[in-house]
């Protein structure tokens, strides 16, 4: 039987491959749901980009789909395998395909390793290789992501934070996946070295041709790295659909006052019928019955407090969008 | 800064080693350290005299074998007596002697070892048993953690001098007996089991508190994500980051140890005479200082060793601290030092 879903999982993905498919994905920590149901689907060579409001639960999805967090419910397939029943030995497989960037460049090095051992890390757990052959192999990799081979020998902390970075993406890319998940690539860098990181991770998707889940929370950076954009609201995707498309012609109130709130050259927002959002988000341990959006909502009506709407696709949009409102714009 | 963002920017003292480091920070008190090392190991080094007569010097002095004065040890090596000799036997005299005639300089140097010798194995015992015990509790975790906690937390509850006297009623016959009738070899043993019996329990407690904080770092996530098992994580990850907090905490506690060690011989329960050590000098300089007569070498001198001892050892490990610790080594000391 779970051949049959992952077969049909295959199948779809809007006619390319779905590199990774993820069935009704549900993260809770006690009484906390961080991710409460999610689906999606990424094909080969493609981007999703995945944004939201901090605490929404991007990072839980992130470390949840490469699984370093059990999730209580849910599917995840991997080039059709399944990721979260996998055993040891077919997950230590797995993992060699799906790697993870992290946010934070700093902490995600290991302070007392050199450059070499942490790159050649992944290498060497997954038994790749001879040790002469994980230096050439881990040389090549600096030498890519625009290291010089004399970073072989240094320590972390010898370098800059998008240096570290830099690190941090030959270490994902060593073991050759095909999925990266990056969790927010390059939001601890400064803004003079995002580019450049972004850069470096486009050329890689080209070259490479890896399919990419990339988080952040900073709107304009998704609208120019992602094919797909996925709008994420409490642990729930509430609007996916073509990057450009989600972010000129947002349906969903929530992206509307997220795109609203995109600061621009002229002090006008975005779209001037923008209707903002109101108030925080409330807090993850108390979820709003129904659509989790509507104590901020400005077009919330009686059926929104009651029934919680699922993600559908709108009349008129043939592009693919899927949006969560009973009141789409 | 106005480097590029492709050089790395780091000022040559981040890069140096972790021992040269250590010597930049320290090298007075490591050199004061050696010094009175070198001087409490001098009875050896020159050769003046074999175990035996050293013991016999220094437990039971003159009355008991007259030959051994100063003297005629100086004398009775085999070489000819050198300038060292020379300069020592003068500084021996300017000591004094106690009340029994035995030389006070010849009591403090094995004294001095044998207060070092205490509060170094006392840090190796709390090093083995600290660590294994917070580190077991700490992957344990759930109840086994809490478990093994409350029993760190007793054990701090207790009430020191009172558990010491109790283990010293309930220890001395039987490890006396073990010992084939040594009393001063089981003395030393309830003493280290004394002080190590508490510096183990911060041990466990730092030990346990930075294992559960590197489990969860991103780097050890990382490893996870690339398939690591556990024995990998612990060899490769957590073990070499516990290195720095164990070094420490391990050279601050040679000084806690010789101060309990003090603290426990001037109270009497520690070390027994004839056997010297620092506490036990200073002890029977405080019993020869009365109203009348006041031989104050016998307290300056045992109480400016350990002193000197304690101070040296305690900067030592802040040195080490510096040296060893990321979060001290990282940007702001350097800049700060830059800025300078």
């Amino acid at each position: 039987m779970l051949e049959k879903v992952a077969e049909r999982v295959v199948a779809g993905g809007g006619g390319r491959e779905a590199m990774l498919c993820v069935r009704g994905l549900v993260v809770a920590f006690g009484q906390v749901r961080a991710v409460s149901g999610v689906s999606f689907e990424v094909g080969s060579g493609e981007t999703l980009g995945i944004v939201g409001e901090s605490g929404c639960g991007k990072t839980t999805l992130a470390r949840a789909i490469v699984r370093l967090i059990e999730p209580s419910a849910g599917e995840v397939f991997l080039g059709g395998r399944d990721v979260l029943r996998a055993s040891s030995s077919a997950l230590l497989e797995l993992r060699r395909e799906m790697q993870i960037v992290f946010q934070d460049p700093k902490g995600s090095l290991n302070s007392k390793m050199r450059v070499g051992e942490i790159v050649g890390e992944p290498l060497r757990v997954q038994r790749i290789g001879s040790r002469a052959d994980r230096r050439v192999k881990v040389l090549s990799l600096l030498d890519r992501v625009g290291l010089g081979a004399s970073s072989y020998d240094k320590f972390p902390h010898e370098f800059s934070g998008g240096q570290r970075q830099r690190i941090g993406i030959a270490r994902a890319l060593a073991p050759d996946p095909k999925l990266l998940v990056l969790d927010e690539p390059v939001s601890a860098l400064d803004v003079s070295i995002r580019a450049q990181v972004l850069n470096l991770l486009a050329d890689l998707r080209d070259e490479l041709g890896l399919t990419y889940v990339f988080i952040s929370h900073d709107l304009g950076v998704v609208r120019h790295f992602c094919d797909r954009v996925a709008v994420m609201y409490l642990g729930k995707f509430v609007e996916v659909g073509a990057a450009g498309d989600v972010f000129s012609f947002p349906r969903h109130p929530f992206t509307r006052g997220m795109v609203g709130s995109i600061p621009t050259l002229d002090g006008r927002g975005r779209g001037e019928d923008t209707v903002g959002l109101t108030g925080e988000p409330p807090s993850p341990i108390d979820v709003p019955a129904g659509c989790s959006l509507h104590p901020r909502c400005p077009v919330a009506t009686e059926r929104c407090r009651i029934d919680a709407p699922a993600l559908v696709s709108l009349d008129g949009d043939d592009l693919g969008r899927i949006v969560a409102c009973y009141h789409p714009v | 800064m106005g480097s590029s963002p492709c050089t790395s920017m780091v000022s040559p003292a981040r890069q140096l080693p972790s021992l040269r480091r250590l010597l930049t920070y320290c090298s007075v008190w490591l050199l004061v350290l050696f010094t009175i090392i070198a001087i409490a190991t001098l009875p050896w080094t020159l050769s003046w005299m074999n175990i035996q007569q050293l013991d016999e010097a220094v437990r039971h002095g003159p009355a008991v074998a007259p030959v051994l004065s100063m003297d005629a040890m100086i004398h009775s090596s085999d070489g000819p007596p050198s300038a060292i000799s020379g300069v020592l036997h003068n500084v021996s005299s300017c000591m004094g002697h106690d009340d029994l005639g035995r030389s006070l300089f010849l009591r403090l140097l094995p004294g001095f070892l044998i207060s070092l010798g205490i509060g170094i194995s006392a840090a190796g015992i709390a090093v083995v048993v600290g660590v294994l015990f917070g580190s077991i509790a700490a992957l344990a975790g759930g109840k086994i953690d809490a478990a093994m906690m409350r029993v760190v937390d007793v054990l701090f509850s207790l009430p020191y001098v009172l558990t010491v006297i109790l283990l010293k009623v309930a220890l001395t016959r039987p490890l006396t007996a073990l010992f084939g009738g040594e009393s001063a070899v089981a003395n030393l043993v309830i003493l280290l089991v004394a002080i190590s019996g508490v510096s183990w329990l911060t041990m466990a407690r730092v030990v346990r508190g930075q294992v559960l904080s590197l489990r969860e770092q991103p780097f050890v996530e990382a490893s996870r994500a690339a398939g690591a098992g556990w024995l990998h994580i612990l060899r490769r990850h957590i073990a070499p980051n516990l290195m720095g907090p164990i070094t420490v905490y391990a050279a601050l506690v040679v000084p806690q140890a010789i101060m309990q060690e003090a603290f426990l011989s001037f109270l009497g329960i520690g070390i027994q005479p004839p056997t010297p050590s620092l506490g036990r000098l200073a002890t029977e300089g405080v019993e020869a200082v009365n109203t009348f007569v006041s031989y104050w070498w016998l307290i300056v001198f045992p109480c400016a060793a350990l002193v000197l001892t304690l101070v040296a050892l305690n900067f030592v490990g802040d040195a080490l601290r510096d040296a060893l610790d990321p979060k001290s080594s990282s940007a702001s000391r350097t800049t700060s030092r830059s800025v300078r």
